[in-house]
């Protein structure tokens, strides 16, 4: 097998050549070392890489394998991370200059699950600093740069995870989304990712950046990698007290119910108000499609989407200024500009604004889940409603409308984030500009299936989660 | 026109609350910023009554997991 084709693989075609010993892990893990090496730096989407560690343990994968010890269903496959998910006795750089000698004492719930099913760890990734950013800029690591085009961002903050899975460096990627941050670097780098319902996946081990918001997320090639790393990682831990009892239903299997019955909504206000001509035509498309494919097409009125992100944002803040206090207090100057400037406001936020804040999100829930989940499925939405912008438009310039820019990215990720729904991003074509363009499916608490099946199907209609950049 | 959070209610909850201390026009960034916050969440927050509270996200969120079905 080439190392193009090996690299090419989806998670699930890797692990299962693997599995069938078509190719080893060491081989694959070679093939992805050697792409890394030789690309990663254009994109700049690897804070380090653990060549001889991940080498070593894809020669005990296959050791396992030769002795009929298969380990799960991730077997010797390697997976690179957001430098955000500790390993214990590891540094986790946050992409921070703060952290980036802090070695942690606890391993993250997500790895150690990945771990068990077999996965190996070959990297940490870039990510916005402390996660707090939605473009993929970090003042002490540099931009991540877009695969599709290096003058253009790769979204944020899980920057890394959404380059290095769409350039074919690694398999899957985890990453975090507190307000987007899965969503859109897996839109604009044309990958899955996916935000799940507030306690469906644990976030013990991942570095906070909002209690309240926080959640951790694949970032895959395809739905089904997506539905199968989720399965792998979702469901109750004792370690993390908001995570659901339930077990999770199998992901993989369960998105093949399809398409046909669902019904999909599509938003008869805000949502479209800033989309550009070229962005809305592809959007609709994939709207077409997925009537084409048996789903039930509904226009739906939603509630007031302003309340969800000022309250969301206020909390963010007000978390965000708590879990930095002490260390903007004694090094601010280690902080890159744009993140200080997004958390500090949180200190002068009144106490009881936040409680009004987090004291109304029942509210908010139940109206948006009457308004919307009571006459619909899924919810198809616009991710960002322009084209993917340059890393020069969005960088730190001192003007005043810079902020503006990077806070209207959040615009239409931020609502399910606040309400705690789970939410898909996927690819769904191409800008004028030859960048990716996606669509979120917005479902039901703890419905992840609808949205696996409704972007299942999708994907096997249009092949666009294929598409891979040219380096 | 003038705002209801001033320069100076930032400099002295910087320096005597949080013990930071800012710019100038630092502080006056912030004045800005929280002025829009503070003065959203005011007219969101009207709409509060007695029985709403934290725990209700989660009560809500949980009660939904089983599935409603729709459509034909």
């Amino acid at each position: 097998m080439s190392a193009d084709e090996i690299t090419g693989m989806t998670l699930e075609g890797v692990a299962e050549a693997i599995r069938t010993k078509r190719v080893s892990s060491v081989e694959v893990t070679q093939r992805c070392l050697e792409r890394v090496d030789a690309l990663a730096n254009k994109v700049n989407s690897f804070i380090s890489v653990e060549r001889d560690e991940v080498l070593k343990a894809a020669e005990a994968a296959d050791d396992d394998l030769r002795r009929g010890a298969l380990r799960g269903p991730l077997h010797g496959v390697p997976l690179a991370h957001k430098d955000m998910f500790y390993r214990k006795g590891r540094v986790s750089t946050c992409g921070s200059k703060i952290m980036r000698d802090h070695i942690q004492d606890v391993t993250s719930t997500a790895l150690e699950r990945l771990e068990a099913a077999g996965a190996l760890y070959m990297g940490s990734l870039h990510m916005s600093e402390f996660a707090a950013g939605p473009t993929g800029h970090n003042d002490h690591y540099g931009p991540c740069r877009n695969p599709w085009n290096l003058d253009h961002i790769t979204g944020g903050s899980s920057s890394g995870s959404g380059a290095s899975v769409a350039s074919r460096f690694t398999f899957g990627a985890m990453g975090s989304d507190t307000g987007g941050s899965v969503r859109l670097p897996a839109g604009l780098c044309g990958v899955v990712g996916l935000k799940p319902t507030h306690g469906r996946i644990s976030r013990f081990g991942a570095l906070p950046r909002s209690w309240t918001n926080d959640t951790m997320g694949p970032l895959a090639r395809t739905v089904s990698d997506c539905a199968l790393m989720t399965s792998l990682i979702a469901g109750e831990d004792p370690k993390d007290h908001t995570t659901l009892g339930t077990p999770p239903p199998d992901y993989v299997e369960a998105m093949e119910m399809g398409i046909r019955g669902l019904t999909v909504g599509v938003p008869a206000n805000q949502f479209y108000d800033d989309v550009v001509g070229e962005i809305g035509a592809v959007l609709e498309e994939s709207i077409a499609v997925l009537e084409r494919q048996g789903a039930r097409i509904v226009k739906v009125t939603v509630p007031d989407l302003r309340p969800h992100y000022r309250l969301g944002d206020t909390i963010t803040k007000c978390e965000a200024a708590t879990i930095h206090g002490n260390w903007i207090r004694t090094r601010p100057q280690d902080y890159g500009r744009v993140v200080l400037s997004r958390i500090e406001v949180g200190f002068h936020v009144p106490a009881t604004r936040y409680l009004e804040a987090i004291s109304l999100r029942g509210r908010y829930l139940a109206e948006f889940m009457e308004a919307v989940f009571e006459k619909v499925d899924v919810l198809h939405t616009p991710l960002l409603p322009v084209p993917v912008p340059t890393i020069e438009e969005t960088g730190y310039t001192g003007s005043a409308d810079v902020p503006e820019a990077i806070a209207s990215m959040t615009k239409l990720t931020r609502p399910s984030s606040f309400l705690g729904l789970p939410t898909l991003s996927v690819p769904c074509g191409f800008s004028k500009g030859n960048l990716p363009v996606a669509f979120q499916l917005m479902g039901r608490p703890f419905r992840e299936d609808d949205l696996f099946a409704a972007g299942l199907a999708y994907e096997r209609a249009t092949g666009w989660t294929e598409a891979s950049p040219d380096l | 026109m003038a705002h209801r959070v001033s320069t100076e209610l930032i400099d002295r909850q910087g320096s005597e609350l949080q013990r930071i201390e800012y710019t100038p026009g630092r502080s006056a960034e912030l004045a800005e910023e929280l002025d829009v916050i503070n003065g959203e969440m005011h007219k969101i927050a009207k709409m509060r009554e007695f029985n709403d509270d934290p725990g209700a996200f989660d009560r809500i969120l949980r009660s939904r997991v089983e599935r409603k079905e729709t459509g034909s």
